[in-house]
């Protein structure tokens, strides 16, 4: 049994940053210092007549106008769901598939290969990416956002690589929390149920004039699952999660802080696994001119997570990106940025899988820059590129073009097309089965990246203030997916796969009367995927995902008096076909009330009409999700 | 079977490190000069003049009976200002009350408000007609904002935002508008 021992050392991505840190330093001496000048709020009457008004040249479109299969979930309707975790909040976003593993995994995703190691969606929490590349995923266990103070989840289906990079081929999640401006004084949430509880409190006060700041502290308590046989499930677990967020706001510059601690054991056989991270961003911008922005934004984190006899990984990460808006014309916004990302993985591996090499540094550097053309007749032409180098298949570069149609002044139409790409990741490349020769399976040397062809048409509009609706057609043709294929060497990864994926996703919102909302969405999504003539495949197509044909959801928000508030919704899944999992229709329910002014006292019901249903798994060891009861409480005076 | 083999990292880490440092650096450079102009975006500024506002205003006393009760800003039919009024008012306080910042949509009451700022997106006549003379300071930021009813209304000047007032339709509602306001007003409509 070969057992690498992990190596100490001081991350290499650890010293990249300090020797970015000595140009910081000269350019300190020459910035004026942050304490002069005046915010716009301190400015007198008299004054305030002279200040002149400016147009922001970066792209402050709201997400929920723009041509684009965007959806925006605000922080009411993650309140009103009584979603306490971020992956249930994800439910609320109509284009996302999100299937429930067990207690702390779960398979999210659009646009189809969904699977709990879903490797084609770009996750950010406050601009920071989440994923691992190890995998390329995120580890939603790991990521216990503190949703009371979550501003918006801006989520996007399609493809995003133009100006986020390869991760972004079927999407991209965006959690973005509130500016410590706005979260100040005390506040405390607490849920307790049959199936879980957990609690956190925050407290937020003044930096100075123009600054604030925020601490948190979460805990959360899951119990085990079970079977459809009643059998429990090895999931139990017990997360925690605590950190802060700094900003100071004046005209036309802020500067944000944030970091975070997190910690977690979940059971699982043989024995629980671990986690823990560390991580900490700053965040800057500035106007500099009428028409011109600027930001930055640097972070550094370290993850460790231990499987006992399975795996174990510390990974280093160090992440730069800053990006400048202009406008070089009146009819052009244009955008150019630059990042680099490096990560030193560090993996002991045990007898039955193996990473090798095992420890490794990674590095991507990115060049991206988009330009929004406005043309005669109310059309507005967007042009974006990046071109990526990963640590894998070198450069690629990620074009699209998307044109926009402002057919009245409440509907746009849209079209895109897109190459968007899936990078390697550590499992693509350097994963083997057993740890020691002979392998049976034996990495993927070969492997390249997968590409898609992307066509989006949509259709968006407003027609009144009670009523706005999205339609959105989308076409991928992919081509080079992932494949096994048998070799001298073991079986090995190779991209000989392809297929194509079309559907339609949709969703409206419609208010009939003041006290009562209604939300419809869901998605019709048609996959065939083959291999390609000439090649042989042994179990890879099924490996990329398991998808419905169609999922929906319907919801009703009532607020019965100034105090109560009822929340239904109706969320119905079609059926998976590989391994095979049934189709459900599951009812969840929330009802609140106010007692006194910063109070909320709710209960909220999950699967009220079903015993138990599963989401995901094979039929032999899946989880059966039962009715959950909760008690939630929130005070915030 | 040959294990794959440990190839030693490759140092390029320094070269890219240092062109973000440099970038940086030259922004934060380019940035040294800062503008003796002061700037904002529109909303921004009509945010400030909200606040400000408050300060120069007086109610009637049976408006407060509870001395820590907030003074309330509704804002319609522009979430922009309200994005930007919040932080603004987060901590400061008018005629020692906290200052409470709320979005009203279209089928949004008036109870308990004691401003209301009427944006672009929203019909001023429908909301002037909903206050029914209450004592509510009323902002308009509308062409003729003050006929239809408003007691202070935005105006653009040469690229910056001014402002004009209506003592008339102060009075009428029972409340006093501060002379500061009324001088530095681009137009007083007198009753």
């Amino acid at each position: 049994m070969t057992q690498a021992r992990p190596v100490r050392r001081v991350g290499v991505a650890v010293r990249a940053l300090r020797r970015a840190l000595v140009p910081f330093a000269l350019a300190a001496v020459a910035v004026p210092a942050w304490s002069l000048g005046a915010s716009i709020a301190e400015l007198s009457l008299e004054e305030l007549r002279d200040v002149v008004v400016v147009t922001v040249s970066r792209f402050e479109e709201r997400l929920d106008h723009a041509p684009a299969s965007a959806y925006v979930i605000t922080a009411d309707d993650i309140r009103r769901a009584g979603a306490t975790s971020l992956p249930e909040a994800l439910r609320l976003a109509p284009q996302l598939d999100v299937a429930r593993a067990d207690a702390h995994q779960y398979a999210i995703g659009a646009r189809g290969f969904n699977n709990v190691l879903a490797n084609k969606m770009l996750v950010l929490v406050d601009g920071r990416t989440v994923y691992t590349p190890l995998f390329s995923g995120v580890f939603w266990e790991a990521q216990d956002v503190a949703l009371e103070d979550v501003e918006r989840i801006e989520v996007v289906s399609g493809p995003t690589t133009a100006l986020w990079g390869s991760n972004a081929v079927n999407g991209m999640i965006h959690v973005i929390t509130r500016s410590a401006l706005a979260t100040q004084g005390p506040s405390a949430a607490l849920h307790a149920g049959n199936r879980a509880r957990g609690g956190g409190v925050r407290w937020g006060t003044r930096l100075g004039e123009s600054g604030g700041v925020r601490l948190y502290a979460r805990h959360r308590v899951h119990r085990a699952s079970e079977r459809a046989n009643g059998l429990p499930v090895r999931d139990r677990g017990e997360l925690a999660q605590g950190g802060l967020r700094a900003d100071w706001a004046r005209t036309g510059e802020s500067l944000t802080l944030q970091g975070d601690l997190v910690h977690g054991v979940v059971d699982q056989p043989p024995s629980a696994r671990h986690f823990s991270g560390a991580n900490l961003l700053a965040r800057w911008d500035r106007r500099l001119g009428p028409d011109r922005d600027a930001s930055v934004q640097a972070s550094v984190e370290r993850t460790r997570r231990r499987h006992p006899q399975i795996f174990a990984e510390t990974l280093e990460t160090v992440d730069v990106v800053a990006q400048l808006g202009f406008r070089p014309h009146a009819a052009h916004q244009a955008l150019v940025g630059a990042g680099l990302r490096q990560s030193r993985d560090d993996v002991t591996n045990f007898a039955p899988v193996a990473f090798l090499p095992a420890a490794r540094k990674l590095t991507w550097k990115r060049l991206f820059a988009q330009d929004r053309i406005a043309l005669p007749r109310r059309l507005s032409l967007t042009l974006a590129a990046s071109v990526e180098s990963n640590p894998y298949t070198g450069t690629e570069v990620l074009p699209s073009a998307r044109l926009a149609w402002q057919a009245r002044p409440t509907a746009t139409a849209w079209a895109s097309l897109s190459r968007a790409v899936r990078a390697p990741s550590r499992i693509d490349r350097e994963f083997f089965q057993p740890a020691a020769p002979p392998f049976v399976l034996a990495g993927g040397p070969d492997f390249l990246s997968e590409v898609s062809n992307v066509l989006e048409l949509g259709w968006r509009g407003q027609p009144g203030s009670s009523l706005s609706y999205s339609f959105t057609l989308f076409r991928h043709e992919h081509s080079r997916l992932r494949s096994v294929a048998r070799t001298p060497a073991g079986l090995q990864f190779r991209n000989d796969n392809e297929g194509r994926t079309r559907g339609l996703e949709a969703w409206a919102r419609w208010r009939p009367v003041a006290h009562w909302r209604l939300d419809a969405g869901g998605v019709l999504l048609r996959q065939r995927l083959a291999t390609r003539a000439g090649a042989a495949d042994f179990g890879g197509l099924a490996a990329l995902g398991n998808d419905p044909r169609h999922w929906a959801t319907l919801r009703s928000s009532l607020d019965l008096t100034a105090q109560a508030a009822w929340d239904l919704s109706v969320r119905r899944t079609g059926a998976r076909p590989n391994p095979v999992v049934p189709a459900y229709t599951a009812v969840d329910t929330r009802l609140a009330w106010k007692p006194a002014p910063g109070t909320e006292v709710a209960l909220a019901v999950m699967n009220l009409l079903d015993d138990g249903h599963p989401e995901w798994g094979a039929p032999a060891n899946r989880v059966e999700h039962e009715r959950s009861v909760q008690l939630q409480l929130h005070w915030q005076p | 079977m040959r294990l794959p083999t440990l190839r030693p990292p490759a140092r390029r880490t320094g070269w890219a490190a240092w062109l973000a440092g440099m970038a940086l650096a030259l922004l934060l450079g380019a940035t040294g000069h800062a503008p003796a102009q002061p700037m904002a975006t529109e909303p921004e500024v009509k945010a400030a003049y909200l606040q400000k506002f408050l300060a120069y205003v007086e109610w009637p006393a049976a408006t407060f009976t509870d001395p820590e009760a907030p003074l309330v800003v509704g804002v319609a039919g522009d979430p922009a200002v309200h994005a930007a009024l919040q932080p603004i008012t987060a901590a400061r306080r008018e005629h020692g009350r906290p200052v409470e910042v709320r979005r009203l949509g279209e089928s949004d009451g008036v109870e308990g408000l004691h401003v209301l700022f009427i944006g672009r997106a929203a019909n001023p006549a429908r909301w002037n007609a909903r206050l029914q003379g209450r004592p509510v300071l009323v902002v308009t930021d509308h062409a003729r904002g003050l006929e239809g009813g408003g007691m202070l209304n935005f105006v653009p000047v040469d690229g910056r935002i001014r402002f004009e007032a209506s003592l008339a339709q102060a009075q009428l509602a029972g409340l006093r508008l501060g002379a500061r306001l009324l001088t530095v007003a681009e137009r007083v409509v007198t009753p």
